[in-house]
């Protein structure tokens, strides 16, 4: 049997059912209740659903991967911007991945990107200070200093 | 001649040096940036009053800036717990609810958060814990949430909230015959009252004051109070030592409302300046007239006489101790 | 009563410092509504030391003014870039993003303004019919009628799920289950949350509804190629929102029954504001001959829950005035706000202070047509930000994103779940898999939840028997059997 998207989505949606149902198991009666009451049908139709994928991929001859490239490409970059607010916050690490996105993978010029990047840094720094919002301020920030 | 001289130059230096010391006290936050922790969403009493000391220690600590940040979630524990684990240099301060006195008594792991060990900068309020029937409910007094034939409905929030573990108190402590239903979070508990489907609730005073006043329901039992208070006092109901026990516990918590403390070991002359600042901030006419209009009730005590009654509710008889833990922790 | 309402209203009207105040509070509704993670709740917030001082009406009329617009401008966000301002602007994603793919973004902003605009003075107008009156109505619903309403709301799952019914549901309950993660209010045990205290609250319903459908729609974004040249389809002229505007008035019942509906549910307190989004937009779907237009931008899809989401403010005044006891957090905070400015609500308050409630009546009202009219006169700007490069608008849109989860909730570890919740976001869109049910049932789930363990402490099993709950299971089961006849139509006609 080939893997598929669709398969592959099935799948994902069984095994994170499996684990709410089991982990649901060991609760107490009354907080039980709703997991299992929502888990166990959400378990079967992921399971049903899981059947129709199967038997249709064995009826297609040739199944797209999972992923393109390119969306490989821009997932890594949403979570490399993530992972870059997380590690050096809102005020900082924002514009700066901002700026990096346009310029390397939207292949915008310098100064529009450079633009970007101050636009970004101007709404942080604007929330932080005319507001009085505090922002995330990273975690490297946190361990560093 | 030139003793006099000398003594008169000493003198003065002396109180130029006394004055300058008085200006370094209070410069301590010259030029710094101080995070005021507000562990619950924005909105609400401790927001709001969190908000309120925050912007008067701002004005009674010149030069410096007082940002509020809200950390909310988990019954204020991750709020208190980034307070805890926070540099000691006074710069990150912050309020959480008394109520985690009651979860450092049962937690199993408390993952360094020792509330007795915290650098308390001061209360704000006592906020008076009471015992309400709702009209509808045809009930008037204490005796007649003792009656073996009728289980009296509850409203509480959840198991581990105030109102859950305070109607457990009350059970054991007077003997009553209650019914504890859970879930009723916020004002929904005062709407159940209206409907009828609920008869009774243990709140905060100063919250339910509106409902009481609008003729909806009455207090028969007040904890927590002064003795001129108009409503019964639970202490004065209290009978044994373990009912006594448990109205004190009950009692210490309330009276330590709005709490601001910082982490373990702030230096001395900081945590001076911040208790000080503090007082002064509670004291100006104008926060208090603001904390009026928002009907915030203002009881304010220093840090010291905090530490104090922290560290008592932990110092206790072991076999109090052990009624509480047993009443705290949940079926 | 006609005189106290009409000398309320000049004097509003013909106020140079009313209007003022008014115009001011709309500006900064409108502020706080396009933020993402902002919303009116932190505006009243940081109204407060503003308004200290302030007499009590021209105060009042600053801080309902500001808080009564919000959900106007939190769909612009929703249609332009697949984020909600606001949470209950969630439900405009669904069919005011894809509007927007298929180059109709001024048609779907003309509509939501018009539908925000019309939904605001239908709620004003529900408020003053109604506030004499209102007891019996807000006392009649206890946890047994949340439950069933709540029941209501996932029942329309199925008319949701589009093409398959199997995958809707899955969704659905997904959204549910997600819905458990945290503490157990009932109970007190912890729920998945693998010793992480930031999940002790549950998941944020913000981030993971910014995460499951602004992640995947970004990387469509991206795939369409041509990053560096040329304008997005999203640019469009004045005469596309004119012609949305219209629209509203071509659904003119829908536009009607939506409003009273997203009132009637403000007026309930406890459900809150996604609640009614949701379930006007459910409603839109329940109830039109075409169905399978919906998700793929259809415009009733953007009117029923912009209707909703301004009307029900006009609902939920009514209990926080009536019995001084605020329906949700928002109006809990408004109602604080009224009190420091020496407004007591409360059961005389409708009668005694007749000049107060007609001036916050009429506030409702002309604030609702003076946002209409301020983001009118706007929406040629807007139209420059909706043809940016789509290159240029990826990142933004991601920062606005994570900048919304964190307002919301004030927690980075929520940025982790928004990359994961991301993903199968994604893969839900590239399969086909609904999302829209994910959203009613993390949304539905804790009411349902908490409403039933009330229920059955109180009455047992005998709650389904009250009465509203035998009108409320009718509804159900009238909804069911029909989409049933729907589907084996639909069925024969293949």
């Amino acid at each position: 049997m080939k893997m598929n998207g669709r398969i592959v989505t099935s799948l994902v949606m069984t095994l994170v059912f499996t684990l709410f149902v089991i982990q649901a198991l060991s609760f107490r009666h009354e907080a039980a209740v709703m997991p299992l009451l929502v888990g166990l049908p959400g378990l079967v139709l992921s399971l049903v659903q899981l059947f129709i994928e199967m038997r249709a991929s064995a009826a297609r001859a040739d199944d797209p991967p999972v992923a393109s490239t390119r969306e490989v490409t821009i997932m890594l970059w949403i979570t490399g911007f993530t992972l870059g607010v997380i590690g050096f916050g809102f005020v900082l690490g924002a514009p700066l991945l901002l700026a990096a996105y346009l310029y390397f993978v939207a292949a915008e010029r310098l100064p529009v990107a450079a633009l970007g990047g101050l636009l970004c840094l101007a709404v942080m720094a604007g929330l932080e200070r005319l507001l009085n919002i505090p922002l995330f301020e990273g975690l490297a920030f946190h361990y560093l200093f | 001649m030139n003793r006099i001289l000398a003594l008169t130059a000493s003198l003065i230096l002396l109180a130029l040096g006394s004055i300058q010391q008085a200006g370094a006290q209070s410069n301590l936050f010259d030029g710094k940036t101080i995070t005021y922790i507000v562990a619950t969403k924005p909105g609400g009493g401790y927001d709001t009053m969190g908000r309120l000391v925050a912007r008067f220690l701002e004005k009674h600590l010149p030069g410096s800036r007082v940002i509020v940040k809200n950390v909310p979630g988990a019954a204020h524990l991750i709020g208190a717990k980034m307070i805890n684990s926070a540099d000691a240099d006074g710069l990150t301060i912050g309020t959480f609810n008394t109520g985690l006195i009651s979860w450092q008594l049962t937690a199993t792991e408390t993952d360094g958060l020792d509330l007795a060990r915290m650098s308390w900068i001061g209360k704000a309020a006592s906020e008076k814990r009471v015992l309400v029937v709702s009209a509808k409910s045809g009930l008037n007094s204490l005796d007649d949430l003792r009656k073996p034939d009728h289980k009296v409905k509850m409203a509480a929030s959840g198991k581990g909230a105030a109102s859950y573990q305070e109607t457990r108190m009350l059970t054991r402590a007077f003997g009553l015959n209650l019914e504890i239903i859970p879930g009723y979070e916020g004002t929904e508990a005062e709407l159940a009252m209206l409907r009828g489907e609920i008869e009774a609730y243990v709140g905060s005073e100063s919250s339910l004051k509106p409902f009481i006043a609008n003729g909806n329901g009455k207090i028969i039992l007040e904890i927590g109070g002064q003795a001129d208070s108009p409503n019964p006092q639970a202490s004065a109901h209290a009978r044994d030592d373990t009912a006594k026990a448990i109205i004190d516990f009950i009692a210490t918590q309330a009276q330590l409302s709005r709490l601001t403390a910082g982490p373990p070991g702030i230096p001395a002359d900081q945590l001076k300046a911040l208790r000080e600042a503090y007082m002064a901030a509670l004291a100006d006419p104008e926060l208090v007239a603001e904390a009026e209009k928002l009907e915030l009730p203002i009881a304010p005590a220093s840090g010291d006489a905090v530490a104090e009654r922290v560290r008592a509710a932990f110092d206790q008889p072991p076999a109090t101790l052990a009624l509480l833990k047993e009443l705290l922790q949940e079926e | 009563m006609l005189d106290s309402s009409l000398s309320s209203l000049f004097g509003i009207l013909f106020s140079p410092h009313m209007m003022m105040l008014m115009t001011l509070g709309v500006l900064v509704g409108l502020f706080f509504g396009i933020m993402p993670g902002l919303g009116g709740k932190l505006g009243i917030i940081f109204l407060i030391p503003f308004v200290f001082g302030m007499d009590p009406i021209p105060g009042a009329v600053f801080l309902l003014a500001m808080h009564s617009v919000v959900h106007t401008s939190g769909a612009i966000p929703s249609i332009l870039f697949g984020i909600p301002g606001t949470g209950p602007d969630a439900a405009t994603i669904v069919d005011g993003y894809p509007m927007t793919r298929k180059g109709e973004a001024g048609r779907a902003l003309g509509a939501t303004l018009c539908a925000s605009g019309i939904g605001g003075v239908i709620g004003a107008v529900f408020l003053s019919l109604l506030l004499p009156s209102v007891e019996p109505i807000v006392l009649a619903f206890s946890p047994a009628e949340f439950f069933l309403l709540a029941v209501l709301g996932i029942t329309f799952i199925a008319a949701l799920s589009g093409d398959s019914l199997v995958k809707g549901l899955i969704v659905g309950l997904f959204g549910l289950i997600i819905a458990t993660v945290g503490l157990d209010p009932v109970s007190g045990q912890d729920r998945y949350t693998f010793g992480q205290l930031f999940l002790w609250d549950g998941i944020d319903p913000v981030t993971a509804v910014i995460a499951i459908f602004a992640i995947p729609e970004m990387v469509a974004l991206a795939l369409r190629g041509n990053l560096t040249a040329g304008r997005s389809e999203t640019s469009y002229s004045m005469s596309d929102v004119v012609r949305g505007c219209i629209d509203v008035f071509r659904h003119w019942f829908l536009t009607l029954r939506t409003s009273l509906i997203g009132a009637f549910i403000g007026l309930i307190p406890g459900l809150g504001g996604d609640v009614a989004s949701w379930l006007c937009y459910g409603h839109a779907v329940q109830s039109s001959k075409t169905p399978e237009r919906f998700g793929k931008g259809a415009v009733e899809g953007v009117i029923a829950p912009e209707t909703a989401n301004n009307s029900k403010e006009g609902g939920a005044l009514l209990p926080t005035l009536y019995f001084g006891i605020p329906g949700s957090s928002g109006m809990a905070i408004l109602l604080g706000a009224f009190v420091m400015l020496g407004i007591q609500p409360g059961p005389g308050f409708a009668a005694g202070k007749s000049d107060v409630v007609w001036a916050l009546i009429w506030t409702l009202a002309i604030a609702n047509i003076l946002a209409v009219l301020l983001l009118l006169a706007m929406a040629p700007w807007l139209s420059r930000i909706a043809g940016l490069r789509t290159g240029l608008l990826i990142p933004f849109v991601i920062a606005l994103s994570l900048l919304g989860s964190y307002l919301g909730a004030g927690a980075w570890q929520n940025f982790m779940l928004f990359l994961g919740l991301g993903a199968l976001g994604w893969l839900f869109k590239k399969y086909d898999w609904p999302r829209p049910p994910f959203v009613i049932g993390i949304v539905l789930g804790p009411i349902a939840e908490n409403s039933f363990h009330k229920a059955m402490a109180l009455w047992g099993p005998a709650f389904l028997l009250r009465p509203l709950s035998l009108v409320l299971l009718a509804i159900i089961a009238a909804t069911l059997v029909l989409y049933i006849i729907r589907a084996r139509r639909e069925a024969v006609a293949t």
